[in-house]
C-alpha cells in the first residue's frame, strides 16, 4: 500500500477526530445524548362493553400542568359524539351516543414531561400556620369517600401516637402505615372509601389513597388524591391512584404502595381530586387501559432548539439547521455510507458475493421500515414468486419487459394479501410492510431471474443467501438509533469511514471464502 | 496468519487479480472489445487471428421476422448472445428436422420457439448488466477427434491466462454430462490443466475434486495431448497484443478442420484455472511484472511463457534459475 494513501488516510481520521473533539469540549455537544425531557407518544382505549341506546361515558383526560404538557391530541370515537369539557382544574372527555357492542373510544397525545426540581423532605416541621391553613382549606376539609373527620380516624391516629407536633415526622409515620400495614387488593373487595378501607385494613390502590390523604388531612396537612399513570418505556397500563401532601410549598407525591425512598419515576397527571377515572352511563361495564411508547424524535428537537440560538459557526453549519422534513431524509442518509462499508466488507474482505452492488443496502432500508422478521418474509415471498414465476412464464414465452412486470403485479398482490392476513390475526404491532420499497422488490426480482437463468438456481440461492446475510448486518447499523444520532451530530466521522475505504480499496490481501475455495493449496491436495 | 500457506504457493485471490493486475493493465476503454463479441471477431479478422464464421448478426426485434431466411442456408449453427458471459445463453444447433431445428440435446424447435429464444437475447437476458443486445449466428465447431475420447455432448475449449502478451498459466475444459456438454466449471466441466511446455494436461479437477478419468467416456483426462499447442499459444499472446489488454483470458477452441479458432476474451478471467493446475498464478504472474515484454516478439514471448513453465513446474527445479534474466 502506497505511504501517500496511508497519510491521506490518516489524515481524514485525525481531522474527524479533532472536529468531534472540538464539538464534544468546546461546544459542548454529548456522545450519547440523555434523552430528557422526555417525549411520549401516549394511548387511551377507552373499551364500552353491553352500551345501549343512549350511552354517555365520561373519563380523565389529562390537562398541561406543571410536570407535562399535553399536545397534538387526535380522537377517534367511532360514532360517538365526543367532546371535551374542563372541570374544577381537570379535563374530561365526555362521548354521547349510540356506540356499537365492542367500541373503543381512542384518544392520542404526545406527552412532554417536565423535569422536576428534586427535593429532600424535611426532617421536620411545625404545624401548619393558621394563614395558611385557611388558604388550603379545601386540601383540609373532609369529602364523600375521604372522611377526615370521622371519629374513627382520630381514634386510629392516636393508636398510633401520630401527633400534630411535626408535620415531617406525621407524613413519614402515616405513610409507612399506609404501605405497611393496609394490604394492597385489585380494589374489589368492597367499599373503596377511606373510612371503609381503614377498617377493613386492605384496599384496592384508590382505597388506599384516600385513606391517606384522609389521615393526612386529619393531622392538619393538607393533601388530595391524584390519579394517573406511570410511563415506562412501551408499556401499558391501567389508571392508579396516589396521594400528594402539601408540605413546605410543595407537593409531595406518595404512592400509597411504596416506601417514601423507592424511585418515582416518570408519571403522566390525569386528574388532580378524587374521582373515578371513567364513568359509564348506560353502559354495562367500561374500562380505561392507558399505552405509551417513548418518542426518539425529543433528543432531536433538544439540539435543534439549541442550535438555532446559536451564532457560532459550526452550530449553524450543523445539520440540525436543516427544516424537519430533509433532516429526516438525511438522518436516514447519512448511515448509508456505513452500509456500503459492511457492505465492502462483506464482499472484499469476506467474499460473500450478492445481487448487485448496493442491493443488500436497499434491502437494509426496506427492512428499516418493515421490521426484519416481515422483511424476510416479504424477501422470502418474492425470491419463491421469481422461482416459481420463472418456471410458469418460460411457458408462456413472454417477452421480458413483460414477463418481469408480470411477476411485479404477482408481488403487490402478494403483498397486499399479506396485509390483510396481518389485520385478521389481529397483529397490534405497527406494521408498515407497505412502505417496503417498490423499487427495491422490482429489482430484487429482475436480478433473481436473470441469475437464474445465468447462473443457474444454486448459484442463484448463493446469491440469495448472501444478499439476506449482508443486509441483516446492514440492518443491525442503519436501524440503530445510537448510531443514527451519532452520525447525524457528527457527520464529520465520515472522514474515517472514507479512510477506511481508500484502505479497503488498495486491501489486495486474500478473502476469507478463498480460505476454502482454494483450500487444496492449504492443505497441499485436493481431495479425490 | 491463516492465509500463509495460500500466499506460499502463489496463489493469486480476487482483490489482488483486481487491484494489483486487472486494474493497472486493463485499461477500462478497452473492455468494449472483448466484451462485445463482434467487435472481437472483427479485430481477430483484422490481424488474421483464426476464428469462428460469422453467419449472421439479428440487431433489434424487427429483424426476427427474417431470421428464417438468415438461418435457411445453414443445417448447423451457433447462436448467441453479443455481449453474453460464461457461455451463457448459447444455443447450439445440429440438424435440421424438416422445418424444425434439432438442439445439441435433441430436442426440437420450431420457428417460433426459436424467435422467443432470440428475443430474450435481444432482451437482455443473458447480457452482464440486463441491458438490450444483439444476437450472433456462427459457425458450429466441429469436435477434434483427439477430444472425442474426454469430452461429453460438446466442445471443450482452451482457456490461457496471458500476462503483458506472455502465456501465464492454461486449462483444457472438458464438458460431461454433468455440464450439459458445456465447458462451464460452474457446472460441472472438468477442468485440467496444461503444461505450458508441453501442451499436455497434468492434472485435473471436477468441481474442486480431483479426477483422473472422465466420468461419462472413462477414458484418462490426464496425460491428453492438446493438438497444435503452438498455434493455440500464438493465437493467446496475439490477442493480447492486437486487444492491448496486459491481463487476458483468452479461450481458443479446437476444430476438427480448421484447427485452433479464438473463441472469446475476457478481461476478467476467473481464478479456477489455479486449482485446475494445482499451481498459483502469482508465480508466473511476479515473474512476468519485472519482464520488459514490450521488446519481445510473439515467438520470443511463447519461448518465456515455456521456460517460466518449466522452471515452475512443481515436481522439479527447486532452485529456479532467473528466466527473466535470460531473456533480456
Amino acid at each position: 500500500m502506497s505511504p501517500r494513501l496511508i497519510a491521506v488516510a490518516v489524515s481524514f481520521v485525525v481531522c474527524a477526530v479533532a472536529l468531534i473533539t472540538y464539538k464534544v469540549v468546546a461546544l459542548g455537544y454529548e456522545l450519547d445524548p440523555k434523552p430528557a425531557p422526555d417525549r411520549w407518544s401516549v394511548q387511551m382505549e377507552a373499551k364500552l362493553i353491553g352500551p345501549d341506546d343512549k350511552s354517555k361515558v365520561t373519563f380523565f383526560l389529562p390537562a398541561d400542568g406543571p410536570s407535562q404538557r399535553i399536545y397534538d391530541e387526535r380522537v377517534s370515537s367511532e360514532g360517538m359524539r365526543f367532546y371535551i369539557r374542563p372541570k374544577e382544574g381537570n379535563r374530561v372527555a365526555v362521548a354521547v351516543g349510540k356506540p356499537d357492542e365492542g367500541s373503543r373510544l381512542t384518544y392520542r397525545f404526545s406527552l412532554q414531561t417536565l423535569p422536576v426540581q428534586p427535593a429532600e423532605l424535611p426532617k421536620s416541621l411545625p404545624a401548619l400556620a393558621t394563614a395558611e391553613a385557611q388558604q388550603l382549606a379545601d386540601l383540609l376539609a373532609p369529602e364523600e369517600a375521604i372522611q377526615s373527620d370521622a371519629e374513627a380516624i382520630q381514634r386510629l391516629l392516636r393508636e398510633l401516637e401520630i401527633g400534630k407536633g411535626d408535620r415531617a415526622e406525621a407524613l413519614r409515620r402515616i405513610h409507612a402505615y399506609v404501605v405497611d400495614d393496609l394490604e394492597t387488593t385489585d380494589g374489589h373487595d368492597g367499599a373503596q372509601d377511606a373510612l371503609a378501607v381503614l377498617e377493613r385494613e386492605r384496599g384496592g390502590i384508590h382505597g388506599k389513597a384516600r385513606a391517606e390523604v384522609a389521615l393526612l388531612r386529619a393531622v392538619g396537612i393538607p393533601a388530595r388524591v391524584v390519579a394517573g399513570v406511570p410511563l415506562a418505556e412501551r408499556g401499558g397500563s391501567d389508571v392508579v391512584f396516589w396521594a400528594e401532601a402539601r408540605l413546605d410549598g410543595r407537593y409531595w407525591p406518595l404512592d400509597p404502595t411504596r416506601p417514601l425512598d423507592a424511585p418515582w419515576g416518570e408519571r403522566l397527571v390525569l386528574h388532580v381530586g378524587d374521582g373515578v377515572a371513567i364513568d359509564p352511563l348506560g353502559i354495562e361495564k367500561a374500562s380505561l387501559q392507558v399505552s405509551m411508547l417513548r418518542e426518539r424524535e425529543a433528543q432531536f428537537q433538544i439540539y435543534q432548539r439549541r442550535i438555532q440560538n446559536s451564532d457560532r459557526l459550526l452550530d449553524k453549519l450543523s445539520l440540525y439547521s436543516l427544516p424537519v422534513k430533509t433532516r429526516m431524509l438525511y438522518q436516514v442518509l447519512l448511515l448509508v455510507p456505513l452500509g456500503a462499508l459492511v457492505v465492502a466488507v462483506f464482499r472484499n474482505l469476506i467474499g460473500v458475493p450478492t445481487f448487485g452492488t448496493f442491493m443488500p443496502i436497499l434491502v437494509s432500508l426496506a427492512f428499516r421500515e418493515s421490521g426484519v422478521p416481515w422483511g424476510l418474509l416479504l424477501f422470502g415471498a418474492v425470491v419463491a414468486v421469481g422461482y416459481v414465476g420463472r418456471y410458469l412464464l418460460d411457458r408462456a414465452k413472454l417477452l421480458m419487459v413483460p414477463r418481469l412486470s408480470f411477476l411485479l403485479t404477482l408481488v403487490i398482490l402478494i403483498i397486499a394479501g399479506m396485509m390483510v392476513i396481518a389485520e385478521h390475526l389481529g397483529s397490534d404491532k405497527a406494521f408498515s410492510i407497505a412502505l417496503f420499497p417498490i423499487v427495491i422488490i422490482t429489482m430484487t426480482i429482475e436480478r433473481l431471474s436473470i441469475a437464474i437463468v445465468e447462473e443457474g438456481p444454486r448459484n442463484a440461492a448463493k446469491l440469495v443467501i448472501g444478499t439476506i446475510a449482508v443486509a441483516v448486518a446492514g440492518y443491525w447499523v442503519i436501524a440503530s438509533d445510537t448510531l443514527q444520532h451519532f452520525v447525524f451530530t457528527f457527520p464529520e466521522v465520515h472522514l474515517v469511514t472514507l479512510a477506511v475505504l481508500l484502505l479497503l480499496g488498495r486491501y489486495t490481501g486474500y478473502r476469507l471464502s478463498e480460505w476454502t475455495r482454494f483450500r487444496a493449496f492449504r492443505t497441499g491436495s485436493l481431495e479425490s | 496468519m491463516i492465509f500463509d500457506r495460500l500466499r506460499a504457493r502463489g496463489v493469486l485471490g480476487i482483490n489482488a487479480r483486481n487491484a494489483r493486475f486487472i486494474s493497472p493493465h486493463n485499461p477500462r476503454r478497452l473492455f468494449p472489445l472483448v466484451d462485445d463479441k463482434l467487435k472481437t471477431k472483427a479485430l481477430c479478422k483484422e490481424h488474421g487471428i483464426p476464428s469462428p464464421q460469422l453467419f449472421g448478426v439479428v440487431d433489434a426485434h424487427g429483424d426476427l421476422r427474417s431470421l428464417r431466411s438468415i438461418l435457411e442456408p445453414y443445417s448447423e449453427f451457433v447462436i448467441k448472445p453479443v455481449r453474453g458471459a460464461m457461455g451463457n445463453g448459447v444455443l447450439v444447433v445440429v440438424g435440421r428436422d424438416g422445418d424444425l431445428w434439432v438442439k445439441s440435446s435433441g430436442a426440437r424447435l420450431d420457428d417460433a420457439a426459436m424467435r422467443h429464444y432470440v428475443s430474450g437475447i435481444l432482451s437482455g437476458l443473458y447480457s452482464l448488466a440486463g441491458n438490450t443486445d444483439r444476437a450472433m449466428i456462427e459457425y458450429r465447431v466441429q469436435l477434434h477427434p483427439t477430444f472425442q475420447a474426454i469430452s461429453h455432448g460438446g466442445v471443450p475449449d482452451v482457456r490461457v491466462i496471458v500476462f503483458k502478451g506472455v502465456p501465464a498459466l492454461a486449462m483444457l475444459r472438458l464438458p460431461t454430462r454433468r455440464s450439459d456438454g458445456r465447458a462451464n466449471l460452474h457446472q460441472g466441466a472438468i477442468a485440467a490443466g496444461i503444461d505450458l511446455a508441453t501442451g499436455r494436461t497434468h492434472h485435473a479437477v471436477q468441481s474442486n475434486r480431483l479426477v483422473e478419468i472422465h466420468p461419462d467416456t472413462g477414458n484418462r483426462v490426464i496425460g491428453a495431448e492438446v493438438p497444435a499447442w503452438e498455434e493455440i499459444l500464438r493465437i493467446a499472446a496475439k490477442s493480447a497484443e492486437i486487444t492491448g489488454l496486459g491481463y487476458l483470458g483468452v479461450d481458443v477452441v479446437l476444430d476438427a478442420n480448421l484447427g485452433p479458432l479464438l473463441l472469446e476474451l475476457n478481461a476478467r478471467p476467473g481464478l479456477a484455472i489455479q486449482i485446475a493446475n494445482f499451481q498459483g498464478l502469482l508465480g508466473p504472474l511476479e515473474m512476468l511484472e519485472r519482464v520488459d515484454t514490450r521488446a519481445l516478439d510473439t515467438e520470443a514471448r511463447i519461448e518465456l511463457a515455456k521456460r517460466i513453465a518449466e522452471e515452475l513446474r512443481p515436481s522439479r527445479a527447486p532452485h529456479p534459475a532467473p528466466a527473466m534474466e535470460r531473456a533480456g
